[in-house]
């Protein structure tokens, strides 16, 4: 082939932005650490990583909520862990004043304690997380029970996406656990019976209250019972989502991620075809006839 | 006879070829680096005819007989074809590169807008009576409308970008082909006078180069030596010495088609298929149908989803108990709803107006509703797949356009760096040849200075012997 001087100078240059193209791909590798940027760099990942990024991002919002039902259940189990607390001390409280050994004076006194664990019991089943009142169903914008105790919330479950499409209810109905809905005991209400027995110095009547408070210490029990079942369920799928988070974040950088040893490797492989074309380049420049005819 | 004044004169015109040739070289090397030039070679030939002497010819000298440009046929005539696939593949390769917004893995794409607008749902379902959540809810709905409405504004800028180009084109493309006609027309007469116009035929060959580049056409020379230029469908653009024109029309969707007049007599334009084009002019147009693609294909999906999540609000009941009503405002039909999605303004006044009860029971908190919303993100659209899928699928099909476009481009590029390589080869001047020829010529100069000198001294001796 015959070689002409522009076809030197031209193939130098072609060479050179060759490399210096490769170095610019090499380097930009380096900086973003990203293996595919445009959807043309490789289609058929472009498409895997829309879908693994979304996934991803499912997979995090799927944790954030649970994290979120795990904490609100964390406050439910507390606050029914008082309820138990109160109930049992009312439950000592009528064993030992349903005796008949009691006078009047210490029934008004008992009377004034239970009173006030009752309002500590409304109180914790008023409780409020993020906002909203956790024990009132559907209805969660306003305290669920009234000073009196009478429930003002509704039966309303709720349910947590757990896994994609997979749900898990994680409120407790306390229509059933504190209202006394579906055969089961009114627990405010046998509070407000014992109070009444307190008051009117019945010692027959507290004992009769004694296994209402029972039911209503096993209702409540049941209640946090779910509430523990619950809790395991979503810790175990927030485990299951956090080792699929991994392995989705993990796929990801697999997809998109550049390899940073083989992008630096790629970066010194083009600086040296760079400087070899280069090189090659001005060496040739000076072969020339002009030089000999001098 | 051959005597020696002869001999002188002859000489005298032999010094003239000889310094012909090397001003031949001499030009070469000038030119070295003028595009689109071809190396000239200077034909020397013997003068005839020959002298007959005592029963023998006697040869008379040199002649310059004819300057010639150096051009191999075999590579010119691949070349033009070349150079309209190459401008072709390269044109939509790099307009489709251009467009950035279809990137996988932007932070502030697509992909992350469409799973912040389901995270947001899924937050709410939880806590449905949350006036922070419900507003969270229109704030990533927002920035999902928003998202949609750059994608579309950044595709719909491109279409415009490769519009504009067209008439800019268009207007390059006809003065190249007056160009040609008006060159035919010199070239024609230069040799009508007996001499090879070179530098005519130089500037000719480059401006069919560029409206190959342009418009895919290639050349068809006739007996006369003049070139016709025909588009990749057969319409002349250069027909001997007329010239036809071609131009844009602005169609019904906002595109521009390109159409062709005649060369020759009135008539009405004729309006050219994609087909009957090619070079930049055609790359354009497939760039435009790949961008085009991909913004249809997202207003469908915008209108598709935008529609299943409308559905399925009017089918709950908002924090009030009252049936849903629509969460974004899209068009009746797909075509441009990617722009034209907005937050229904009913609902992003009024967050409680959100569907995400199932009953009409007026509970704030029931929030049922908001998983059947949830349960959009893995049902299919009307394209068949859910709505990730259904991305997932514009921007491989956008990727698969570029990457097929990037592929052709390097192959075309390949070729056609050959084909340059081999016409440079063979036209291209090598100054360490024109040296040599300039040198030869000098040679040959010196020679025949010579053979004057030699001849002088043989009349002096004649002279003296008076």
């Amino acid at each position: 082939m015959r070689v002409t001087d522009r076809l030197l100078f031209e193939s130098a240059s072609r060479y050179a932005g060759i490399a210096r193209e490769k170095m610019d791909s090499a380097q930009r590798e380096v900086h973003t650490g990203l293996r595919v940027r445009h959807p043309g760099d490789d289609p058929t990942a472009a498409g895997l990583i829309v879908a693994g990024r979304s996934n991803v991002e499912r997979l995090q919002s799927l944790s954030q909520t649970m994290g979120r039902v795990s904490d609100e259940l964390l406050v439910a189990d507390t606050a029914l862990a008082g309820v138990t607390t109160s109930l049992m001390r009312i439950q000592q409280l009528a064993t030992s004043l349903g005796n008949e050994t009691n006078g009047p004076e210490a029934l008004q006194a008992g009377a004034l304690e239970v009173d006030a664990l009752r309002q500590n019991i409304l109180s914790l089943l008023n409780t409020q997380s993020s906002g909203r009142y956790i024990f009132g169903g559907n209805q969660d914008a306003a305290p669920p029970f009234d000073p009196s105790g009478a429930y003002l919330g509704d039966a309303g479950v709720r349910q947590v996406e757990i896994a994609p499409g997979i749900y898990q209810t994680f409120s407790v109905r306390m229509d059933e656990a504190i209202a006394g809905a579906g055969g089961a005991v009114d627990v405010m209400a046998t509070i407000q019976d014992l109070i009444a027995a307190l008051q009117a110095g019945d010692n027959a009547a507290v004992r009769s209250t004694l296994d209402d408070l029972q039911r209503s210490i096993t209702q409540v029990a049941g209640a946090r019972t779910r509430i523990g079942a619950s809790m395991s369920i979503i810790e175990a799928a927030m485990n299951v989502g956090g080792m699929l988070e991994d392995g989705a974040v993990e796929g990801l950088a697999r997809l998109t991620d550049a390899d940073q040893f083989e992008s630096m490797s790629k970066l010194v492989l083009a600086q040296r075809a760079l400087d070899a074309a280069l090189t090659a380049s001005a060496s040739s420049f000076r072969l020339t006839i002009i030089d000999k005819l001098r | 006879m051959a005597d020696l004044l002869s001999i002188l004169s002859q000489a005298g015109q032999s010094l003239n070829a000889h310094r012909g040739a090397a001003a031949v070289a001499a030009a070469n090397v000038q030119n070295a680096n003028t595009p689109g030039y071809a190396r000239q070679r200077a034909n020397l030939t013997t003068q005839s005819p020959a002298s007959l002497e005592n029963g023998y010819f006697i040869g008379r000298g040199v002649e310059l007989s004819s300057v010639v440009q150096i051009r191999d046929r075999f590579v010119e005539g691949q070349l033009p074809r070349a150079l309209g696939a190459q401008a072709r593949s390269s044109t939509e390769a790099e307009a489709l590169k251009a467009i950035q917004v279809l990137n996988p893995d932007q932070s502030s794409g697509l992909t992350v807008a469409l799973a912040d607008f389901y995270g947001a749902i899924r937050a709410l379902s939880v806590n449905a009576g949350d006036t922070v959540l419900r507003q969270n809810f229109l704030d990533s709905a927002n920035h999902l409308v928003a998202t949609f409405q750059r994608s579309s504004v950044v595709l719909g800028d491109s279409l415009t970008g490769l519009n504009d180009r067209l008439p800019a084109i268009a207007d390059q493309a006809n003065a190249l082909s007056q160009g040609i006609a008006q060159l035919n027309r010199e070239i024609e007469e230069a040799r009508g006078a007996g001499a090879e116009p070179n530098h005519l035929l130089d500037l000719r060959q480059r401006y069919q180069d560029e409206l190959s580049q342009l418009t895919g056409a290639t050349p068809l020379i006739d007996s006369k030596g003049s070139v016709s230029m025909l588009l990749p469908g057969g319409s002349p653009l250069v027909s001997g010495h007329h010239a036809a024109s071609i131009s844009t029309v602005l169609q019904a969707d906002g595109d521009y088609a390109i159409q062709v007049g005649k060369t020759t007599g009135a008539g009405a334009a004729t309006l050219l298929p994609k087909d009957a084009l090619g070079g930049t002019i055609l790359g354009i147009l497939d760039a435009r149908e790949g961008i085009r693609a991909a913004s249809d294909q997202l207003d469908s999906f915008v209108f598709d989803f935008a529609n299943a999540i409308n559905a399925v609000n009017r089918a709950g009941f908002d924090r009030n108990g009252a049936p849903g009503g629509d969460v974004f405002a899209v068009g009746v039909t797909p075509g441009g709803s990617a722009a034209s999605i907005r937050l229904d303004a009913a609902v992003a006044a009024d967050p409680d107006l959100l569907a995400g009860a199932s009953t009409a029971a007026g509970a704030p908190g029931n929030g049922d509703h908001f998983l059947v919303l949830l349960a959009t993100e893995r049902e299919p659209l009307a394209s068949g797949q859910d709505p990730v899928r259904t991305l997932a699928g514009i921007v491989g099909a956008f990727g698969a356009r570029t990457a097929n476009a990037t592929a052709a481009a390097a192959h075309d590029s390949a070729l056609l760096e050959g084909l340059q390589e081999m016409r440079e080869s063979a036209s291209g001047v090598s100054i360490d040849d024109e040296l040599i020829e300039m040198s030869k010529a000098q040679r040959a100069f010196d020679a025949v200075s010579m053979v004057i000198k030699v001849t002088e001294g043989m009349l002096d001796t004649l002279l003296k012997l008076k």
